[in-house]
């Protein structure tokens, strides 16, 4: 089963910080790692793998002033078990989930697969709309936030998360796209030596210019501003040294918790 | 305006998110005037009639048919589309719920909308929409613009309130459409059963989330719990490692829990974390990051590093 899976860079980010107009991240100062629900992804696809066979392709698409994070992304999916990477690159455009996803139809179109796996939501933007998008550019059954995934000949056994501790079982034939919710596996973690020796492994770079002329023209959802939300100003803060800090959080709790 | 709703059965009962759709609608109409029409599939959905006819929405349109029980994406979207097209509404809204996320992207492509999702607040510029969404986990804002007088957009459960006033006089219509046959087939519904406490009959539950950083800490703030006479409970990330059974998870996909004190350990406060225990009497939050948003929630919050404060915190209370 050859399995594409798709993964994002996105920013562990404490204080936001904002370009000058006021609509996009300063992220000169942020590291960028594989999205959450990504790497569990990306560990399905591998345990399929070396259940069944096959090949994992790992595809980002990612701004190139990112490039060396991405890079290590793709290095360290490599390390895990991927067996091809692709970075499509762009520079200097804001693209939103509808340019993407045809862009990244567009590539898919030009290789070989049997699944698509994706991640449930960016910790970044939280559309959760790529793959679904994707799927019916593609026209390929999908589903969303899928905890389990079973293959019996040509047909996936999922089972999808929903509220409330809640869980829907559906059957689904391949080739399809699944998206999936973090805790339907555990992540490996490759030693650092194994992520040494896969710097020196290719990736196959593309530039988004080769796949579509003019992408700023498939954005459908334009950011007009990007701000700090206004503080409400509801919690008491407590600063200082954790002594003082654990003297005054004990009085507090003294206080509050019932007898 | 012509407003389209679309709202879900869940757990055989009205979905909450339903309502926070429905007033959304409302607001629209408030403010631009026009119809509110809402949609729901699924199967046997006439009992539902008195609890959807709701103050403010115009009609009502069941697509009930047997094959519509358990959701599948093909034949609701087949279902579902057919009506909006009719309608042709200048504005579709469903929550961002596990249904909302994977159907409406699907509706949206089917009637040529453009969708934005999780949306936190929407405004009409007479040319288009603007759009106001959550990102970075609550810590950024983003304005989104989409120039097109038809829009579909999801909502973040919680945002807006619930109302259930009901009327009885809206206009019901029953139909049963034609059922699309996709790919997927649904087998069915299932709720795993675990043997645990139960974290909701609790006064008082001190509550870990990824910033608890070792099994160590996990043990320390169980002993806070017991101190408390409370339990332990925890965000998503603990459950995913497998540090603690999914029975002690708080937030929407899990248990939503209303102590009289909450303690929140290194929690960022996700808006799915949020859901679960926003309604506690008291919220208590440690976290290291001063901008983390669970601070824009709780009543007493304490910027610390849990390794340096738990230790501590405990001696004092021993005190
Ligand atoms: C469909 C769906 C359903 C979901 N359902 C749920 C749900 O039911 N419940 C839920 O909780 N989540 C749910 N999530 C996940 C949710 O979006 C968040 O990812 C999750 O809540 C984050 O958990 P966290 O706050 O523990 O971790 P993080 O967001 O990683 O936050 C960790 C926090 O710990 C702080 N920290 C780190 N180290 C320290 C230290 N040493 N001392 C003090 N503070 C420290 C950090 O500053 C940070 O604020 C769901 C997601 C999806 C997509």
């Amino acid at each position: 089963m050859d399995i594409v899976v798709l993964v994002k860079a996105t920013p562990v980010l404490e204080e936001a910080k904002i370009t000058e107009d006021g609509k996009n991240l300063d992220t000169s100062e942020l590291k960028f790692f594989m999205n959450e629900t990504d790497t569990y992804a990306l560990e399905e696809a591998i345990l399929k793998k070396e259940k069944y066979g096959g090949k994992v392709t790992v595809v980002t698409l990612a701004d190139s002033e990112i490039e060396n994070d991405v890079n290590d992304m793709i290095y360290e999916s490599y390390a895990k078990g991927a067996d091809d990477g692709v970075i499509i690159e762009y520079s200097g455009i804001y693209l939103d989930p509808y340019a993407k996803a045809m862009i990244i139809s567009d590539f898919l179109k030009t290789i070989k697969f049997d699944l698509v796996l994706l991640g449930a939501q960016s910790t970044d933007t939280s559309y959760s709309l790529l793959g679904q998008l994707i799927a019916r550019h593609l026209d390929l059954p999908y589903t969303t936030l899928v905890s389990s995934v079973e293959l019996n000949g040509n047909m996936l056994k999922v089972v999808r998360e929903l509220e409330e501790g809640l869980q829907a079982v559906y059957e689904i034939p391949l080739p399809s796209l699944l998206t999936i919710q973090s805790g339907i596996n555990t992540p490996r973690y490759p030693p650092f030596v194994k992520i040494r020796n896969a710097r020196s492994r290719p990736i196959k770079r593309v530039s988004i210019e080769d796949i579509i002329k003019d992408p700023r023209s498939l954005v459908k959802v334009k950011r007009t501003r990007l701000y700090i939300p206004p503080s409400k100003g509801a919690a008491n803060i407590l600063k200082g040294e954790p002594e003082e800090l654990a003297a005054k959080l004990a009085e507090i709790i003294r206080g509050v918790v019932p007898r | 305006m012509e407003i389209v709703c679309i709202g879900e059965i869940f757990n055989n009962d009205v979905s909450g998110p339903t309502y926070e759709a429905i007033y959304l609608g409302n607001e629209l109409k408030r403010e631009y005037g026009g119809k509110l029409t809402l949609i729901i599939a699924g199967k046997d959905l006439e009992k539902y009639s008195a609890k959807l006819s709701i103050q403010g929405v115009d009609s009502i349109i069941l697509l009930d048919h047997p094959s519509l029980e358990l959701y599948e994406q093909v034949a609701y979207t087949k279902a579902i589309a057919g009506e909006i097209r009719a309608i042709s509404p200048q504005i579709v809204i469903a929550p961002y719920t596990s249904q909302g996320m994977d159907l409406l992207p699907s509706i949206a492509h089917e009637i040529g909308y453009t969708l934005v999702t999780y949306c936190q607040s929407l405004k009409f510029t007479g040319n288009g929409w603007i759009a106001t969404r959550v990102i970075y986990g609550g810590k950024l804002l983003e304005d989104v613009e989409v120039d097109d007088k038809n829009i579909a957009v999801t909502i973040r459960p919680g945002d807006f309130p619930q109302l259930k006033q009901e009327t009885g006089s809206t206009s019901v219509l029953k139909k049963s459409p034609e059922i699309a046959q996709g790919k997927m087939r649904p087998v069915g519904i299932v709720k795993p059963a675990l043997e645990d406490i139960d974290i909701t009959k609790y006064d008082v539950l001190v509550s870990v989330g990824r910033g608890i950083g070792s099994k160590e800490n996990l043990e320390m703030a169980d002993e806070l719990a017991k101190i408390l006479n409370g339990a332990l409970a925890c965000s998503r990330p603990i459950v995913d490692m497998g540090w603690l059974p999914k029975t002690r998870q708080v937030g929407s996909s899990a248990k939503t829990v209303k102590p009289k004190v909450y303690i929140a350990l290194g929690i960022s406060g996700a808006t799915n974390h949020i859901n679960g225990m926003k309604n506690s009497n008291t919220i208590i939050s440690v976290n290291k990051d001063p901008y983390a948003p669970i601070f824009e929630i709780s009543h007493y919050g304490v910027v610390a590093d849990i390794n340096d404060l738990l230790p501590l915190l405990l001696e004092e209370l021993k005190k």
